[in-house]
């Protein structure tokens, strides 16, 4: 067990005051508690079990993440594979994801996901996960972990050899530049924040670079 | 047995002028939904670029704020960009072109430990810088040098990227060619897309498992309680 400390950022310019009262709802959290399994001892000790609502504690971060995957397609509630991302990518995560547990983590991580047979199947938040990035930004790295957790994991180091690879790098990508282009229920800076989001891992995570940006 | 959180508040931002607080409502319709805040913001937007100690306090709130405030320190210079002012060229450029953090320790992602982390942030960070030193570029003709310089720096590759790709919209792709190096000069022949051609191919078909229902349905017994408002409180 260990202990940590993280200072909270400016409401604002994180999402967390637009976004923290929508999942101040109880059907809502009763339906993402179940669908991301998270459990109880995994979410309390400071981490806002106990004030869900509270957007400084990383349980109100986290769902306001669910809630951004969940809510933001203009198509909603349909949520069809033979559509974009931004469409299925929460019916795809709820789904991959086995458990969702809060940690402090160390080393600067954001996230992880453990998968594999004899393996407690599992993903992990970490402090820069709710106070490094924004809304937008921590929905996508939900739909990066759970393509790991559906048994892709990178294949060059941390980056994918290539886009045809179809890894987590590619799905984050186009959930990204999908919200970015028709998210709705956001604002100016959360889809531009993806749209770099998005070049960034373009540009950077892929050994083969795919030769364009969005 | 898990981990245990304690949070800092920072204090309080003091809006010391009205150029703070002018910043401060920038910030507020920035990162507000819908027709109103973008209207706000275009006037917020406005009336900065009436006062001459706007993009010098920008970039001043841009440098103070801590670190891990990537949010603050992207829209600062997302409204440095709107405002345009020629003098905030350089310190845009010097802020795109600073060495980033060193990559975490954690190693291989995926299996082991995570994929992102907080320098990830801050190549968002620079990101924006760049944008926003374009955005001044196109008002002020004397700026664009500082768009080349960035190239002849040579930062980590998203920032080169940027650049060249700033580069290209102001029409200086041939200066660009010649400041980058020979291996570099794919770069410039990057596509921008129509997000219709940004696909994940899904490997699953739609009679798939749709998993648990939608909002609204069931109670469960053991979730935490949506009964107190949105104020910071203590958890311990």
């Amino acid at each position: 067990m260990a202990s940590c400390t993280a200072t909270v950022p400016n409401l604002n310019t994180s999402g967390d005051s637009l976004y923290g009262p929508r999942i101040c709802w109880q059907a809502f959290i009763d339906w993402a508690w179940d669908a991301f399994d998270f459990d109880k001892d995994d979410w309390d000790q400071g981490f806002g079990y106990y004030s869900v609502c509270d957007n400084t504690r990383p349980l109100s971060r986290t769902l306001s993440g669910i809630w951004c995957l969940t809510y933001s397609s203009p198509h909603f509630p349909r949520e069809s594979y033979n559509s974009n991302i931004l469409e299925w990518g929460c019916r795809f995560a709820r789904n991959a994801i086995d458990e969702l547990d809060a940690r402090c983590g160390g080393g600067g991580s954001i996230a992880y996901t453990q998968w594999g047979p004899f393996t407690n199947d599992l993903t992990e938040l970490y402090i820069p996960y709710w106070y490094g990035q924004g809304v937008s930004l921590r929905a996508g790295t939900l739909v990066h972990e759970a393509r790991h957790a559906d048994g892709k994991g990178h294949n060059a180091g941390n980056n994918d050899s290539s886009w045809a690879y179809n890894g987590a790098w590619r799905w984050q990508v186009c959930w990204l530049a999908w919200f970015a282009f028709e998210g709705q229920h956001t604002t100016t800076a959360m889809k531009t924040q993806a749209r770099q989001r998005a070049n960034n891992i373009i540009n950077n995570n892929f050994t083969t670079h795919p030769g364009f940006n969005v | 047995m898990t981990d245990s959180l304690e949070l800092v508040h920072p204090d309080p931002v003091v809006l010391k002028t009205p150029t703070h607080w002018l910043i401060d409502q920038a910030f507020a319709a920035l990162n507000g939904e819908g027709e109103r805040a973008a209207v706000a913001y275009k006037h917020t937007a406005e009336l900065l670029k009436t006062r001459k100690d706007a993009a010098e306090t920008l970039l001043r709130v841009a440098q103070s704020s801590p670190a891990e405030d990537i949010g603050r320190r992207w829209c600062a210079y997302y409204i440095v960009g709107d405002i345009g002012d020629k003098a905030a060229a350089e310190p845009l450029y010097r802020a795109a072109a600073s060495a980033l953090p060193e990559h975490g320790k954690d190693g291989k992602c995926g299996e082991t430990r995570g994929c992102e982390g907080p320098r990830d942030g801050e190549v968002l960070v620079r990101t924006m810088a760049v944008e926003a030193l374009q955005r001044v570029a196109e008002r002020h003709e004397e700026a664009r040098g500082y768009v080349l310089e960035l190239i002849t720096a040579q930062p980590d590759r998203a920032i080169l990227i940027e650049a060249v790709k700033a580069a290209r919209a102001l029409g200086l792709s041939e200066e660009a060619a010649k400041r980058l190096n020979k291996d570099d000069r794919w770069m410039l022949d990057i596509k921008m897309v129509p997000v219709q051609e940004v696909m994940a191919e899904p490997e699953r078909a739609d009679d798939s498992v749709l998993g648990h229902m939608p909002p609204g349905r069931g109670v469960k017994q053991d979730v935490p309680a949506a009964e107190c408002c949105c104020t910071p409180n203590r958890e311990g």
